[in-house]
């Protein structure tokens, strides 16, 4: 199975130049986007629309914006890392927030990327195929289907 | 926010008067009657320690002799609650003024003594500086709160300006570069032109939007100033600046070493920003000069940096520091105009002051002071 990405953001703006910037880079893995923290945490615990999903099956990464209508980002990293099927779950955040307040706050939750989405696509292409490079290519992860 | 305080203030300051002998509490009362405050009896120490606890007291007259509890015992108790702890006392006492020292146990500043018979002129004049104090303490803890809340709102102001007005420029930059991409070969030159200058003028408002956050977290920054070196700090810029473009042509010249008090990260920005004005604005010259410096004015330390490249008209040297305002063409020398205003509120916080001078061609200098 291809490397799957979960993207939750709720600018449509924003989810066509990411997946514009993943074609670009050639990061053609099956992309899900989730519009709102709820409907990415039913996604990940196949609750909802997401009932039917096999549930071993998470995504290679969660990217995941911080303002968000209702949930905010972290508060959906927040239940990712209360959850033991999602505890270890590489989740990049992807803001245009440059404080360091959301900074700090992401990686106490225990974020693992945080990146500023930049105004440059130039630059935003760049930092999604260093993201692409170093989740989907380099990263190794225990698969959920191999636990004992 | 001035109609919320307005109740507050308007309040009475209160005043607790402590004595076991009713009549002695009637005489207070009348002799206090002139002055604009509530008054509030109690006639034992268990009762003034109750009306401690459930009002906030100016000051409180406090009899010495009473039964079961006195006057210094109220007291004591009185220190011990960090809620009561700083209401002011004036005991009242007939002992004798030598044996006063007793009373010296508890504090300056928040004590004060009366020997009975109470003069009511001394009575009242005690009572009402104690009332004074109370009140332009109230207003300024009003003050206090208010600043914080501006604050705030500015915290949540600079939230919003960093999040929601930068993220509409990226689809303004984002599609524009698509359109060039995708559909560049049926767009002819002046087409494409157009788009470009769209996403330059979104990257440069992202650009603005970056150097008013840093202006405006310059002001706010927590500040620890300490013994710092000037010379050696203005070095390690030095080095950066050498490494740039062009940037080894010019002859640097320095104090030998000037220690100052003042906060090594802000002055560090401070530096920067003068020193890269002086590289960026002399680099063209056929021999350019910056000089760190150092002089006296009244008494008082200036630095300068001083440079001999493009100068300015002397006629605008105002705006230099203001934010945004530039005195050269993007074309001639780039930048956004943000760092004098930077370096003029770090020194302001420090207490200091900037001021320029310039002369069209010849070059120009940057002062500052720190106390
Ligand atoms: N050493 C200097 N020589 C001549 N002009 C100067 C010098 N320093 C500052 N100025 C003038 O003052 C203006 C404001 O300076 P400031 O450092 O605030 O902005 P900037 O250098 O243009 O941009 P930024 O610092 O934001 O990159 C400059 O644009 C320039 O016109
Ligand atoms: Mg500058």
């Amino acid at each position: 199975m291809s490397k799957r990405m979960l993207l939750v953001e709720d600018n449509p703006d924003d989810v066509e130049l990411t997946i514009r910037a993943l074609q670009k880079n050639r990061l053609d893995n099956e992309l899900v986007v989730c519009l709102d923290g709820e409907d990415a945490l039913a996604f990940l615990f196949c609750e909802g629309r997401h009932a039917q999903r096999d549930p071993t099956e998470l995504p290679e990464i969660v990217l995941l914006d911080l303002k968000l209508p209702g949930l905010t980002g972290l508060e959906v990293l927040r239940r990712i890392r209360s959850d033991h099927r999602t505890r270890s779950l590489p989740v990049v955040i992807l803001t245009s927030s440059s404080q360091d307040r959301d900074m700090v706050e992401s990686y106490a939750l225990g974020a693992n990327s945080y990146v500023q989405k930049p105004v440059n696509f130039s630059d935003f292409l760049e930092a999604t195929r260093q993201l692409g490079l170093y989740w989907l290519e380099l990263n190794r992860r225990p698969s959920l289907k191999s636990k004992p | 926010m001035a109609k919320a305080i307005a109740p507050m203030n308007a309040a009475r300051p209160k005043v607790l008067l402590v004595d076991d002998v009713d009549a002695n509490l009637v005489a207070f009362e009348a002799q206090l009657s002139k002055l604009d405050c509530e008054l509030i009896r109690a006639r034992s120490g268990n009762e003034a320690l109750r009306a401690l606890l459930k009002h906030s007291f100016a000051v409180m007259l406090l009899d010495v002799q009473m039964p079961e509890m006195d006057g210094y015992e109220v007291a004591r108790y009185a220190r011990e609650n960090p809620q009561t702890r700083d209401v002011p006392i004036i005991f009242v006492t007939a002992m004798h003024q030598t044996e006063t020292n007793a009373l010296k146990g508890y504090g300056a500043g928040a004590v004060d003594f009366l020997f009975k018979p109470t003069n009511p002129e001394v009575l009242l004049s005690k009572v009402s500086i104690f009332l004074e104090l109370h009140v332009s303490r109230q207003k300024l803890a009003d003050a206090l709160e208010a600043h914080k809340n501006t604050l705030a709102e500015l915290e949540a102001f600079n939230y919003s300006v960093s999040h929601d007005l930068r993220a509409p420029l990226r689809p303004l930059d984002g599609f524009s570069q698509a359109l060039l991409e995708d559909y560049g070969d049926q767009l002819d030159g002046k087409a494409k032109d157009y788009l470009n200058r769209i996403r330059a003028a979104a990257n440069r408002m992202s650009q603005l939007i970056d150097d008013l956050l840093q202006l405006s977290r310059m002001g706010r920054a927590e500040m620890a100033a300490r013994p710092t070196d000037l010379v050696a700090l203005a070095n390690t810029v030095v080095e950066e600046l050498r490494r740039t473009d062009g940037g080894d042509r010019v002859q640097y010249r320095c104090i030998a070493e000037a220690t100052v008090v003042a906060d090594g990260r802000l002055l560090r920005i401070v530096l920067e920003n003068l020193l890269r004005n002086a590289w960026k604005f002399s680099h063209k010259k056929p021999q350019p000069h910056v000089e760190l410096g150092c002089s006296e004015r009244d008494g008082q330390k200036v630095f300068f940096v001083r440079d001999n490249g493009a100068g300015f008209n002397p006629a605008h040297v105002n705006k230099l520091f203001q934010p945004f305002q530039r005195l050269h063409t993007d074309a001639e020398f780039e930048g956004t105009g943000i760092g004098l205003a930077i370096v003029q509120r770090i020194i302001k916080r420090h207490g200091g002051t900037t001021w320029a001078e310039g002369v069209p061609d010849e070059g120009a200098t940057i002062y500052f002071t720190l106390p």
